[in-house]
């Protein structure tokens, strides 16, 4: 059986602390601006600009795991980035996350 | 012993016979839109109708929509705690400011033309507003306000103005549900379905026990549609509707039926029940009240009929309680924006568990034209099941030329006082 092929990925760790659950928080690293989302307690990053107006979605809430935007209130799934509710008609980016011992990393392409 | 003022206790006693007229009632009330128009014009937007769940709205920002025939209302969380309702349009153009559904917003952005309401609908902010010569009044071009007012954790709207205060549109029922203190209940199961019928359809589909023998013949077992009450109130109506125990046409009438033992008493940790009817329906509800505190539910102003029956409320024009100790069914039947063969039908489960956790489940949509059902999705769903068959039929029965009234029966007495509430509207609008 082949062995499954995995995206190399430069892995960081997260400069902030997670935000409260359901809650949002913004952060950089060089030229990308992230959004780090806590659904119930599971980190996920997203590319922080709506895949709408491109606008960041900072302030925006989480119920399950299903990103509001604050904006116009288009709902996007942060497993997968892809839309959920009207006026988001199209994918937004993730990034994966991990845990290293008791911080968090995001998986950045290479 | 008298009773304290504050002690709260569901009325028992039968209303007085209202007297009706066993008139037909015209089909086209059912199925003209000229007829829907009225309705819109002299009762929809004339009576407090149920909005949603305050506890949905837990911190300021928090809003849902509230989509009733051609409007959308936003319902908000104000920074002071009270809710507030606006319509959801924006002022400039006409854009709805929100899709259907609940979320949480700092402020209300147009996505048209970046106009900027805040929670409390006044008008923040408007793109190059020099270039509107006539200038931009915060006071004519604010969203405007709809009456908002909460019973028991539900919010109601009323778009007229005038309209008195809910306390005095809800009459008789506050005395009769406050005892179940549905203020702190919580969803635990949502969904809505849009129905190939019109709106009264589905709420009388629901207001008599009649049907019961035909459309869910093996409730028959555990639910006595021969005895069930009907009270017709000012504008509101009850039934009391006996489960725990077999109808008087099944032939475990006056025993415990295997149904009774598996259905309720066995669900809820009685087994091997052996006694009479009486006593079955006794022990149901002594092992509710023993439940009742590991759930945080308040069993104590009900009564023993109350944690084995359903109370069955419709708070006209368009909610309907099956009320029980631990859990209630809640419908809204709301009318399609213009056709008045569809209808949406807003269906919550809520659980008397103040004490555990009940995530609050995200709403499932439906559609009786997809043939989509709610078997397995929830406690009744093959029950629901059955009206949902029986409802887009109707409907379409009712286009029959051969077909002209309906010929109501004392068992229909609720939807007979339905529509001579309704006819009242439709007449004081004249």
């Amino acid at each position: 059986m082949a062995e499954k092929r995995t995206e190399a990925l430069r892995w960081v760790e997260i400069p902030i602390a997670l935000p409260p659950s359901g809650r949002t928080e913004t952060f950089s690293l060089g030229d990308l601006e992230l959004l780090l989302c806590n659904a119930s307690g599971t980190p996920y990053i997203v590319r922080d600009e709506c895949p709408h107006v491109r606008t960041s979605m900072k302030g925006g809430v989480i119920r399950g795991t299903i990103l509001e935007c604050p904006l116009h209130g288009g709902l996007m799934d942060l497993r997968d980035g892809s839309p959920k509710g009207m006026p988001i008609r199209s994918s937004g980016t993730c990034f994966r996350v991990r845990a290293q011992g008791d911080r968090w990393q995001v998986g950045l392409p290479l | 012993m008298t009773a304290s003022p504050q002690t709260l206790a569901t009325p028992m006693e039968r209303a007085p016979d209202p007297g009706l007229d066993y008139v037909p009632i015209p089909k086209t009330r059912y199925t003209s839109a000229e007829y829907a128009q009225r309705e819109w014009d002299h009762m929809w937007t004339k009576t407090w109708t149920c909005a949603g769940r305050a506890s949905d709205l837990e911190r300021p920002g928090d809003y849902f929509t509230y989509e009733l025939g051609p409007e959308s209302i936003l319902v908000v969380k104000q920074p002071d705690g009270s809710i507030r309702a606006r319509y959801n349009v924006c002022m400039h153009r006409g854009n709805r400011l929100r899709e259907p559904g609940r979320g949480h917003a700092e402020k209300f952005s147009c996505l048209y033309h970046g106009w900027e309401f805040g929670l409390d609908g006044q008008l923040l902010a408007a793109q190059d507003p020099e270039c509107f010569p006539q200038g931009i009044s915060s006071e004519k071009l604010s969203l405007p306000p709809v009456r908002c007012e909460v019973w028991a954790g539900f919010v109601f709207v009323n778009l007229d103005s005038d309209a008195s205060a809910l306390r005095d549109y809800l009459g008789e029922i506050p005395e009769h549900l406050d005892p179940y203190h549905f203020e702190g209940w919580k969803i635990a199961y949502d969904c809505t379905i849009e129905i190939e019928c019109n709106w009264k359809a589905c709420v009388d589909a629901f207001n008599e026990a009649y049907h019961l023998a035909a459309t869910h013949t093996w409730t028959l077992a555990f639910s006595d549609d021969v005895r069930t009450l009907y009270d017709c109130y000012d504008k509101h109506t009850r039934m009391i509707f006996p489960e725990v125990q077999a109808s008087q046409r099944h032939p475990g009438a006056n025993s415990v039926t295997p149904e009774i033992k598996k259905m309720f008493l066995e669900r809820i940790g009685i087994e091997n029940f052996e006694g009479t009817p009486q006593e079955a329906r006794e022990a149901f509800a002594r092992q509710q009240r023993k439940i009742a505190p590991t759930m945080g539910a308040n069993v104590d102003d009900l009564n023993e009929s109350q944690l084995c029956d359903d109370f069955h409320y419709t708070i006209f024009p368009n909610m309907t309680f099956n009320a029980h100790a631990l859990f209630t069914w809640v419908f809204m039947h709301r009318p399609h924006p213009t056709d008045p063969n569809k209808m949406y039908f807003d269906f919550i489960s809520i659980m008397n568990a103040s004490g555990i956790d009940v995530p609050r489940p995200e709403k499932e949509f439906y559609s009786t034209a997809n043939g989509d059902t709610l078997d397995g999705k929830c406690d009744g769903g093959e029950l629901l099941d059955e009206d949902l068959y029986n409802l887009p039929r109707i409907q379409a029965g009712m286009h029959s030329g051969a077909f002209q009234d309906l010929h109501l029966g004392s068992q229909e007495v609720r939807i007979l006082h339905h529509h001579k509430v309704l006819e009242e509207y439709l007449e004081a609008g004249r």
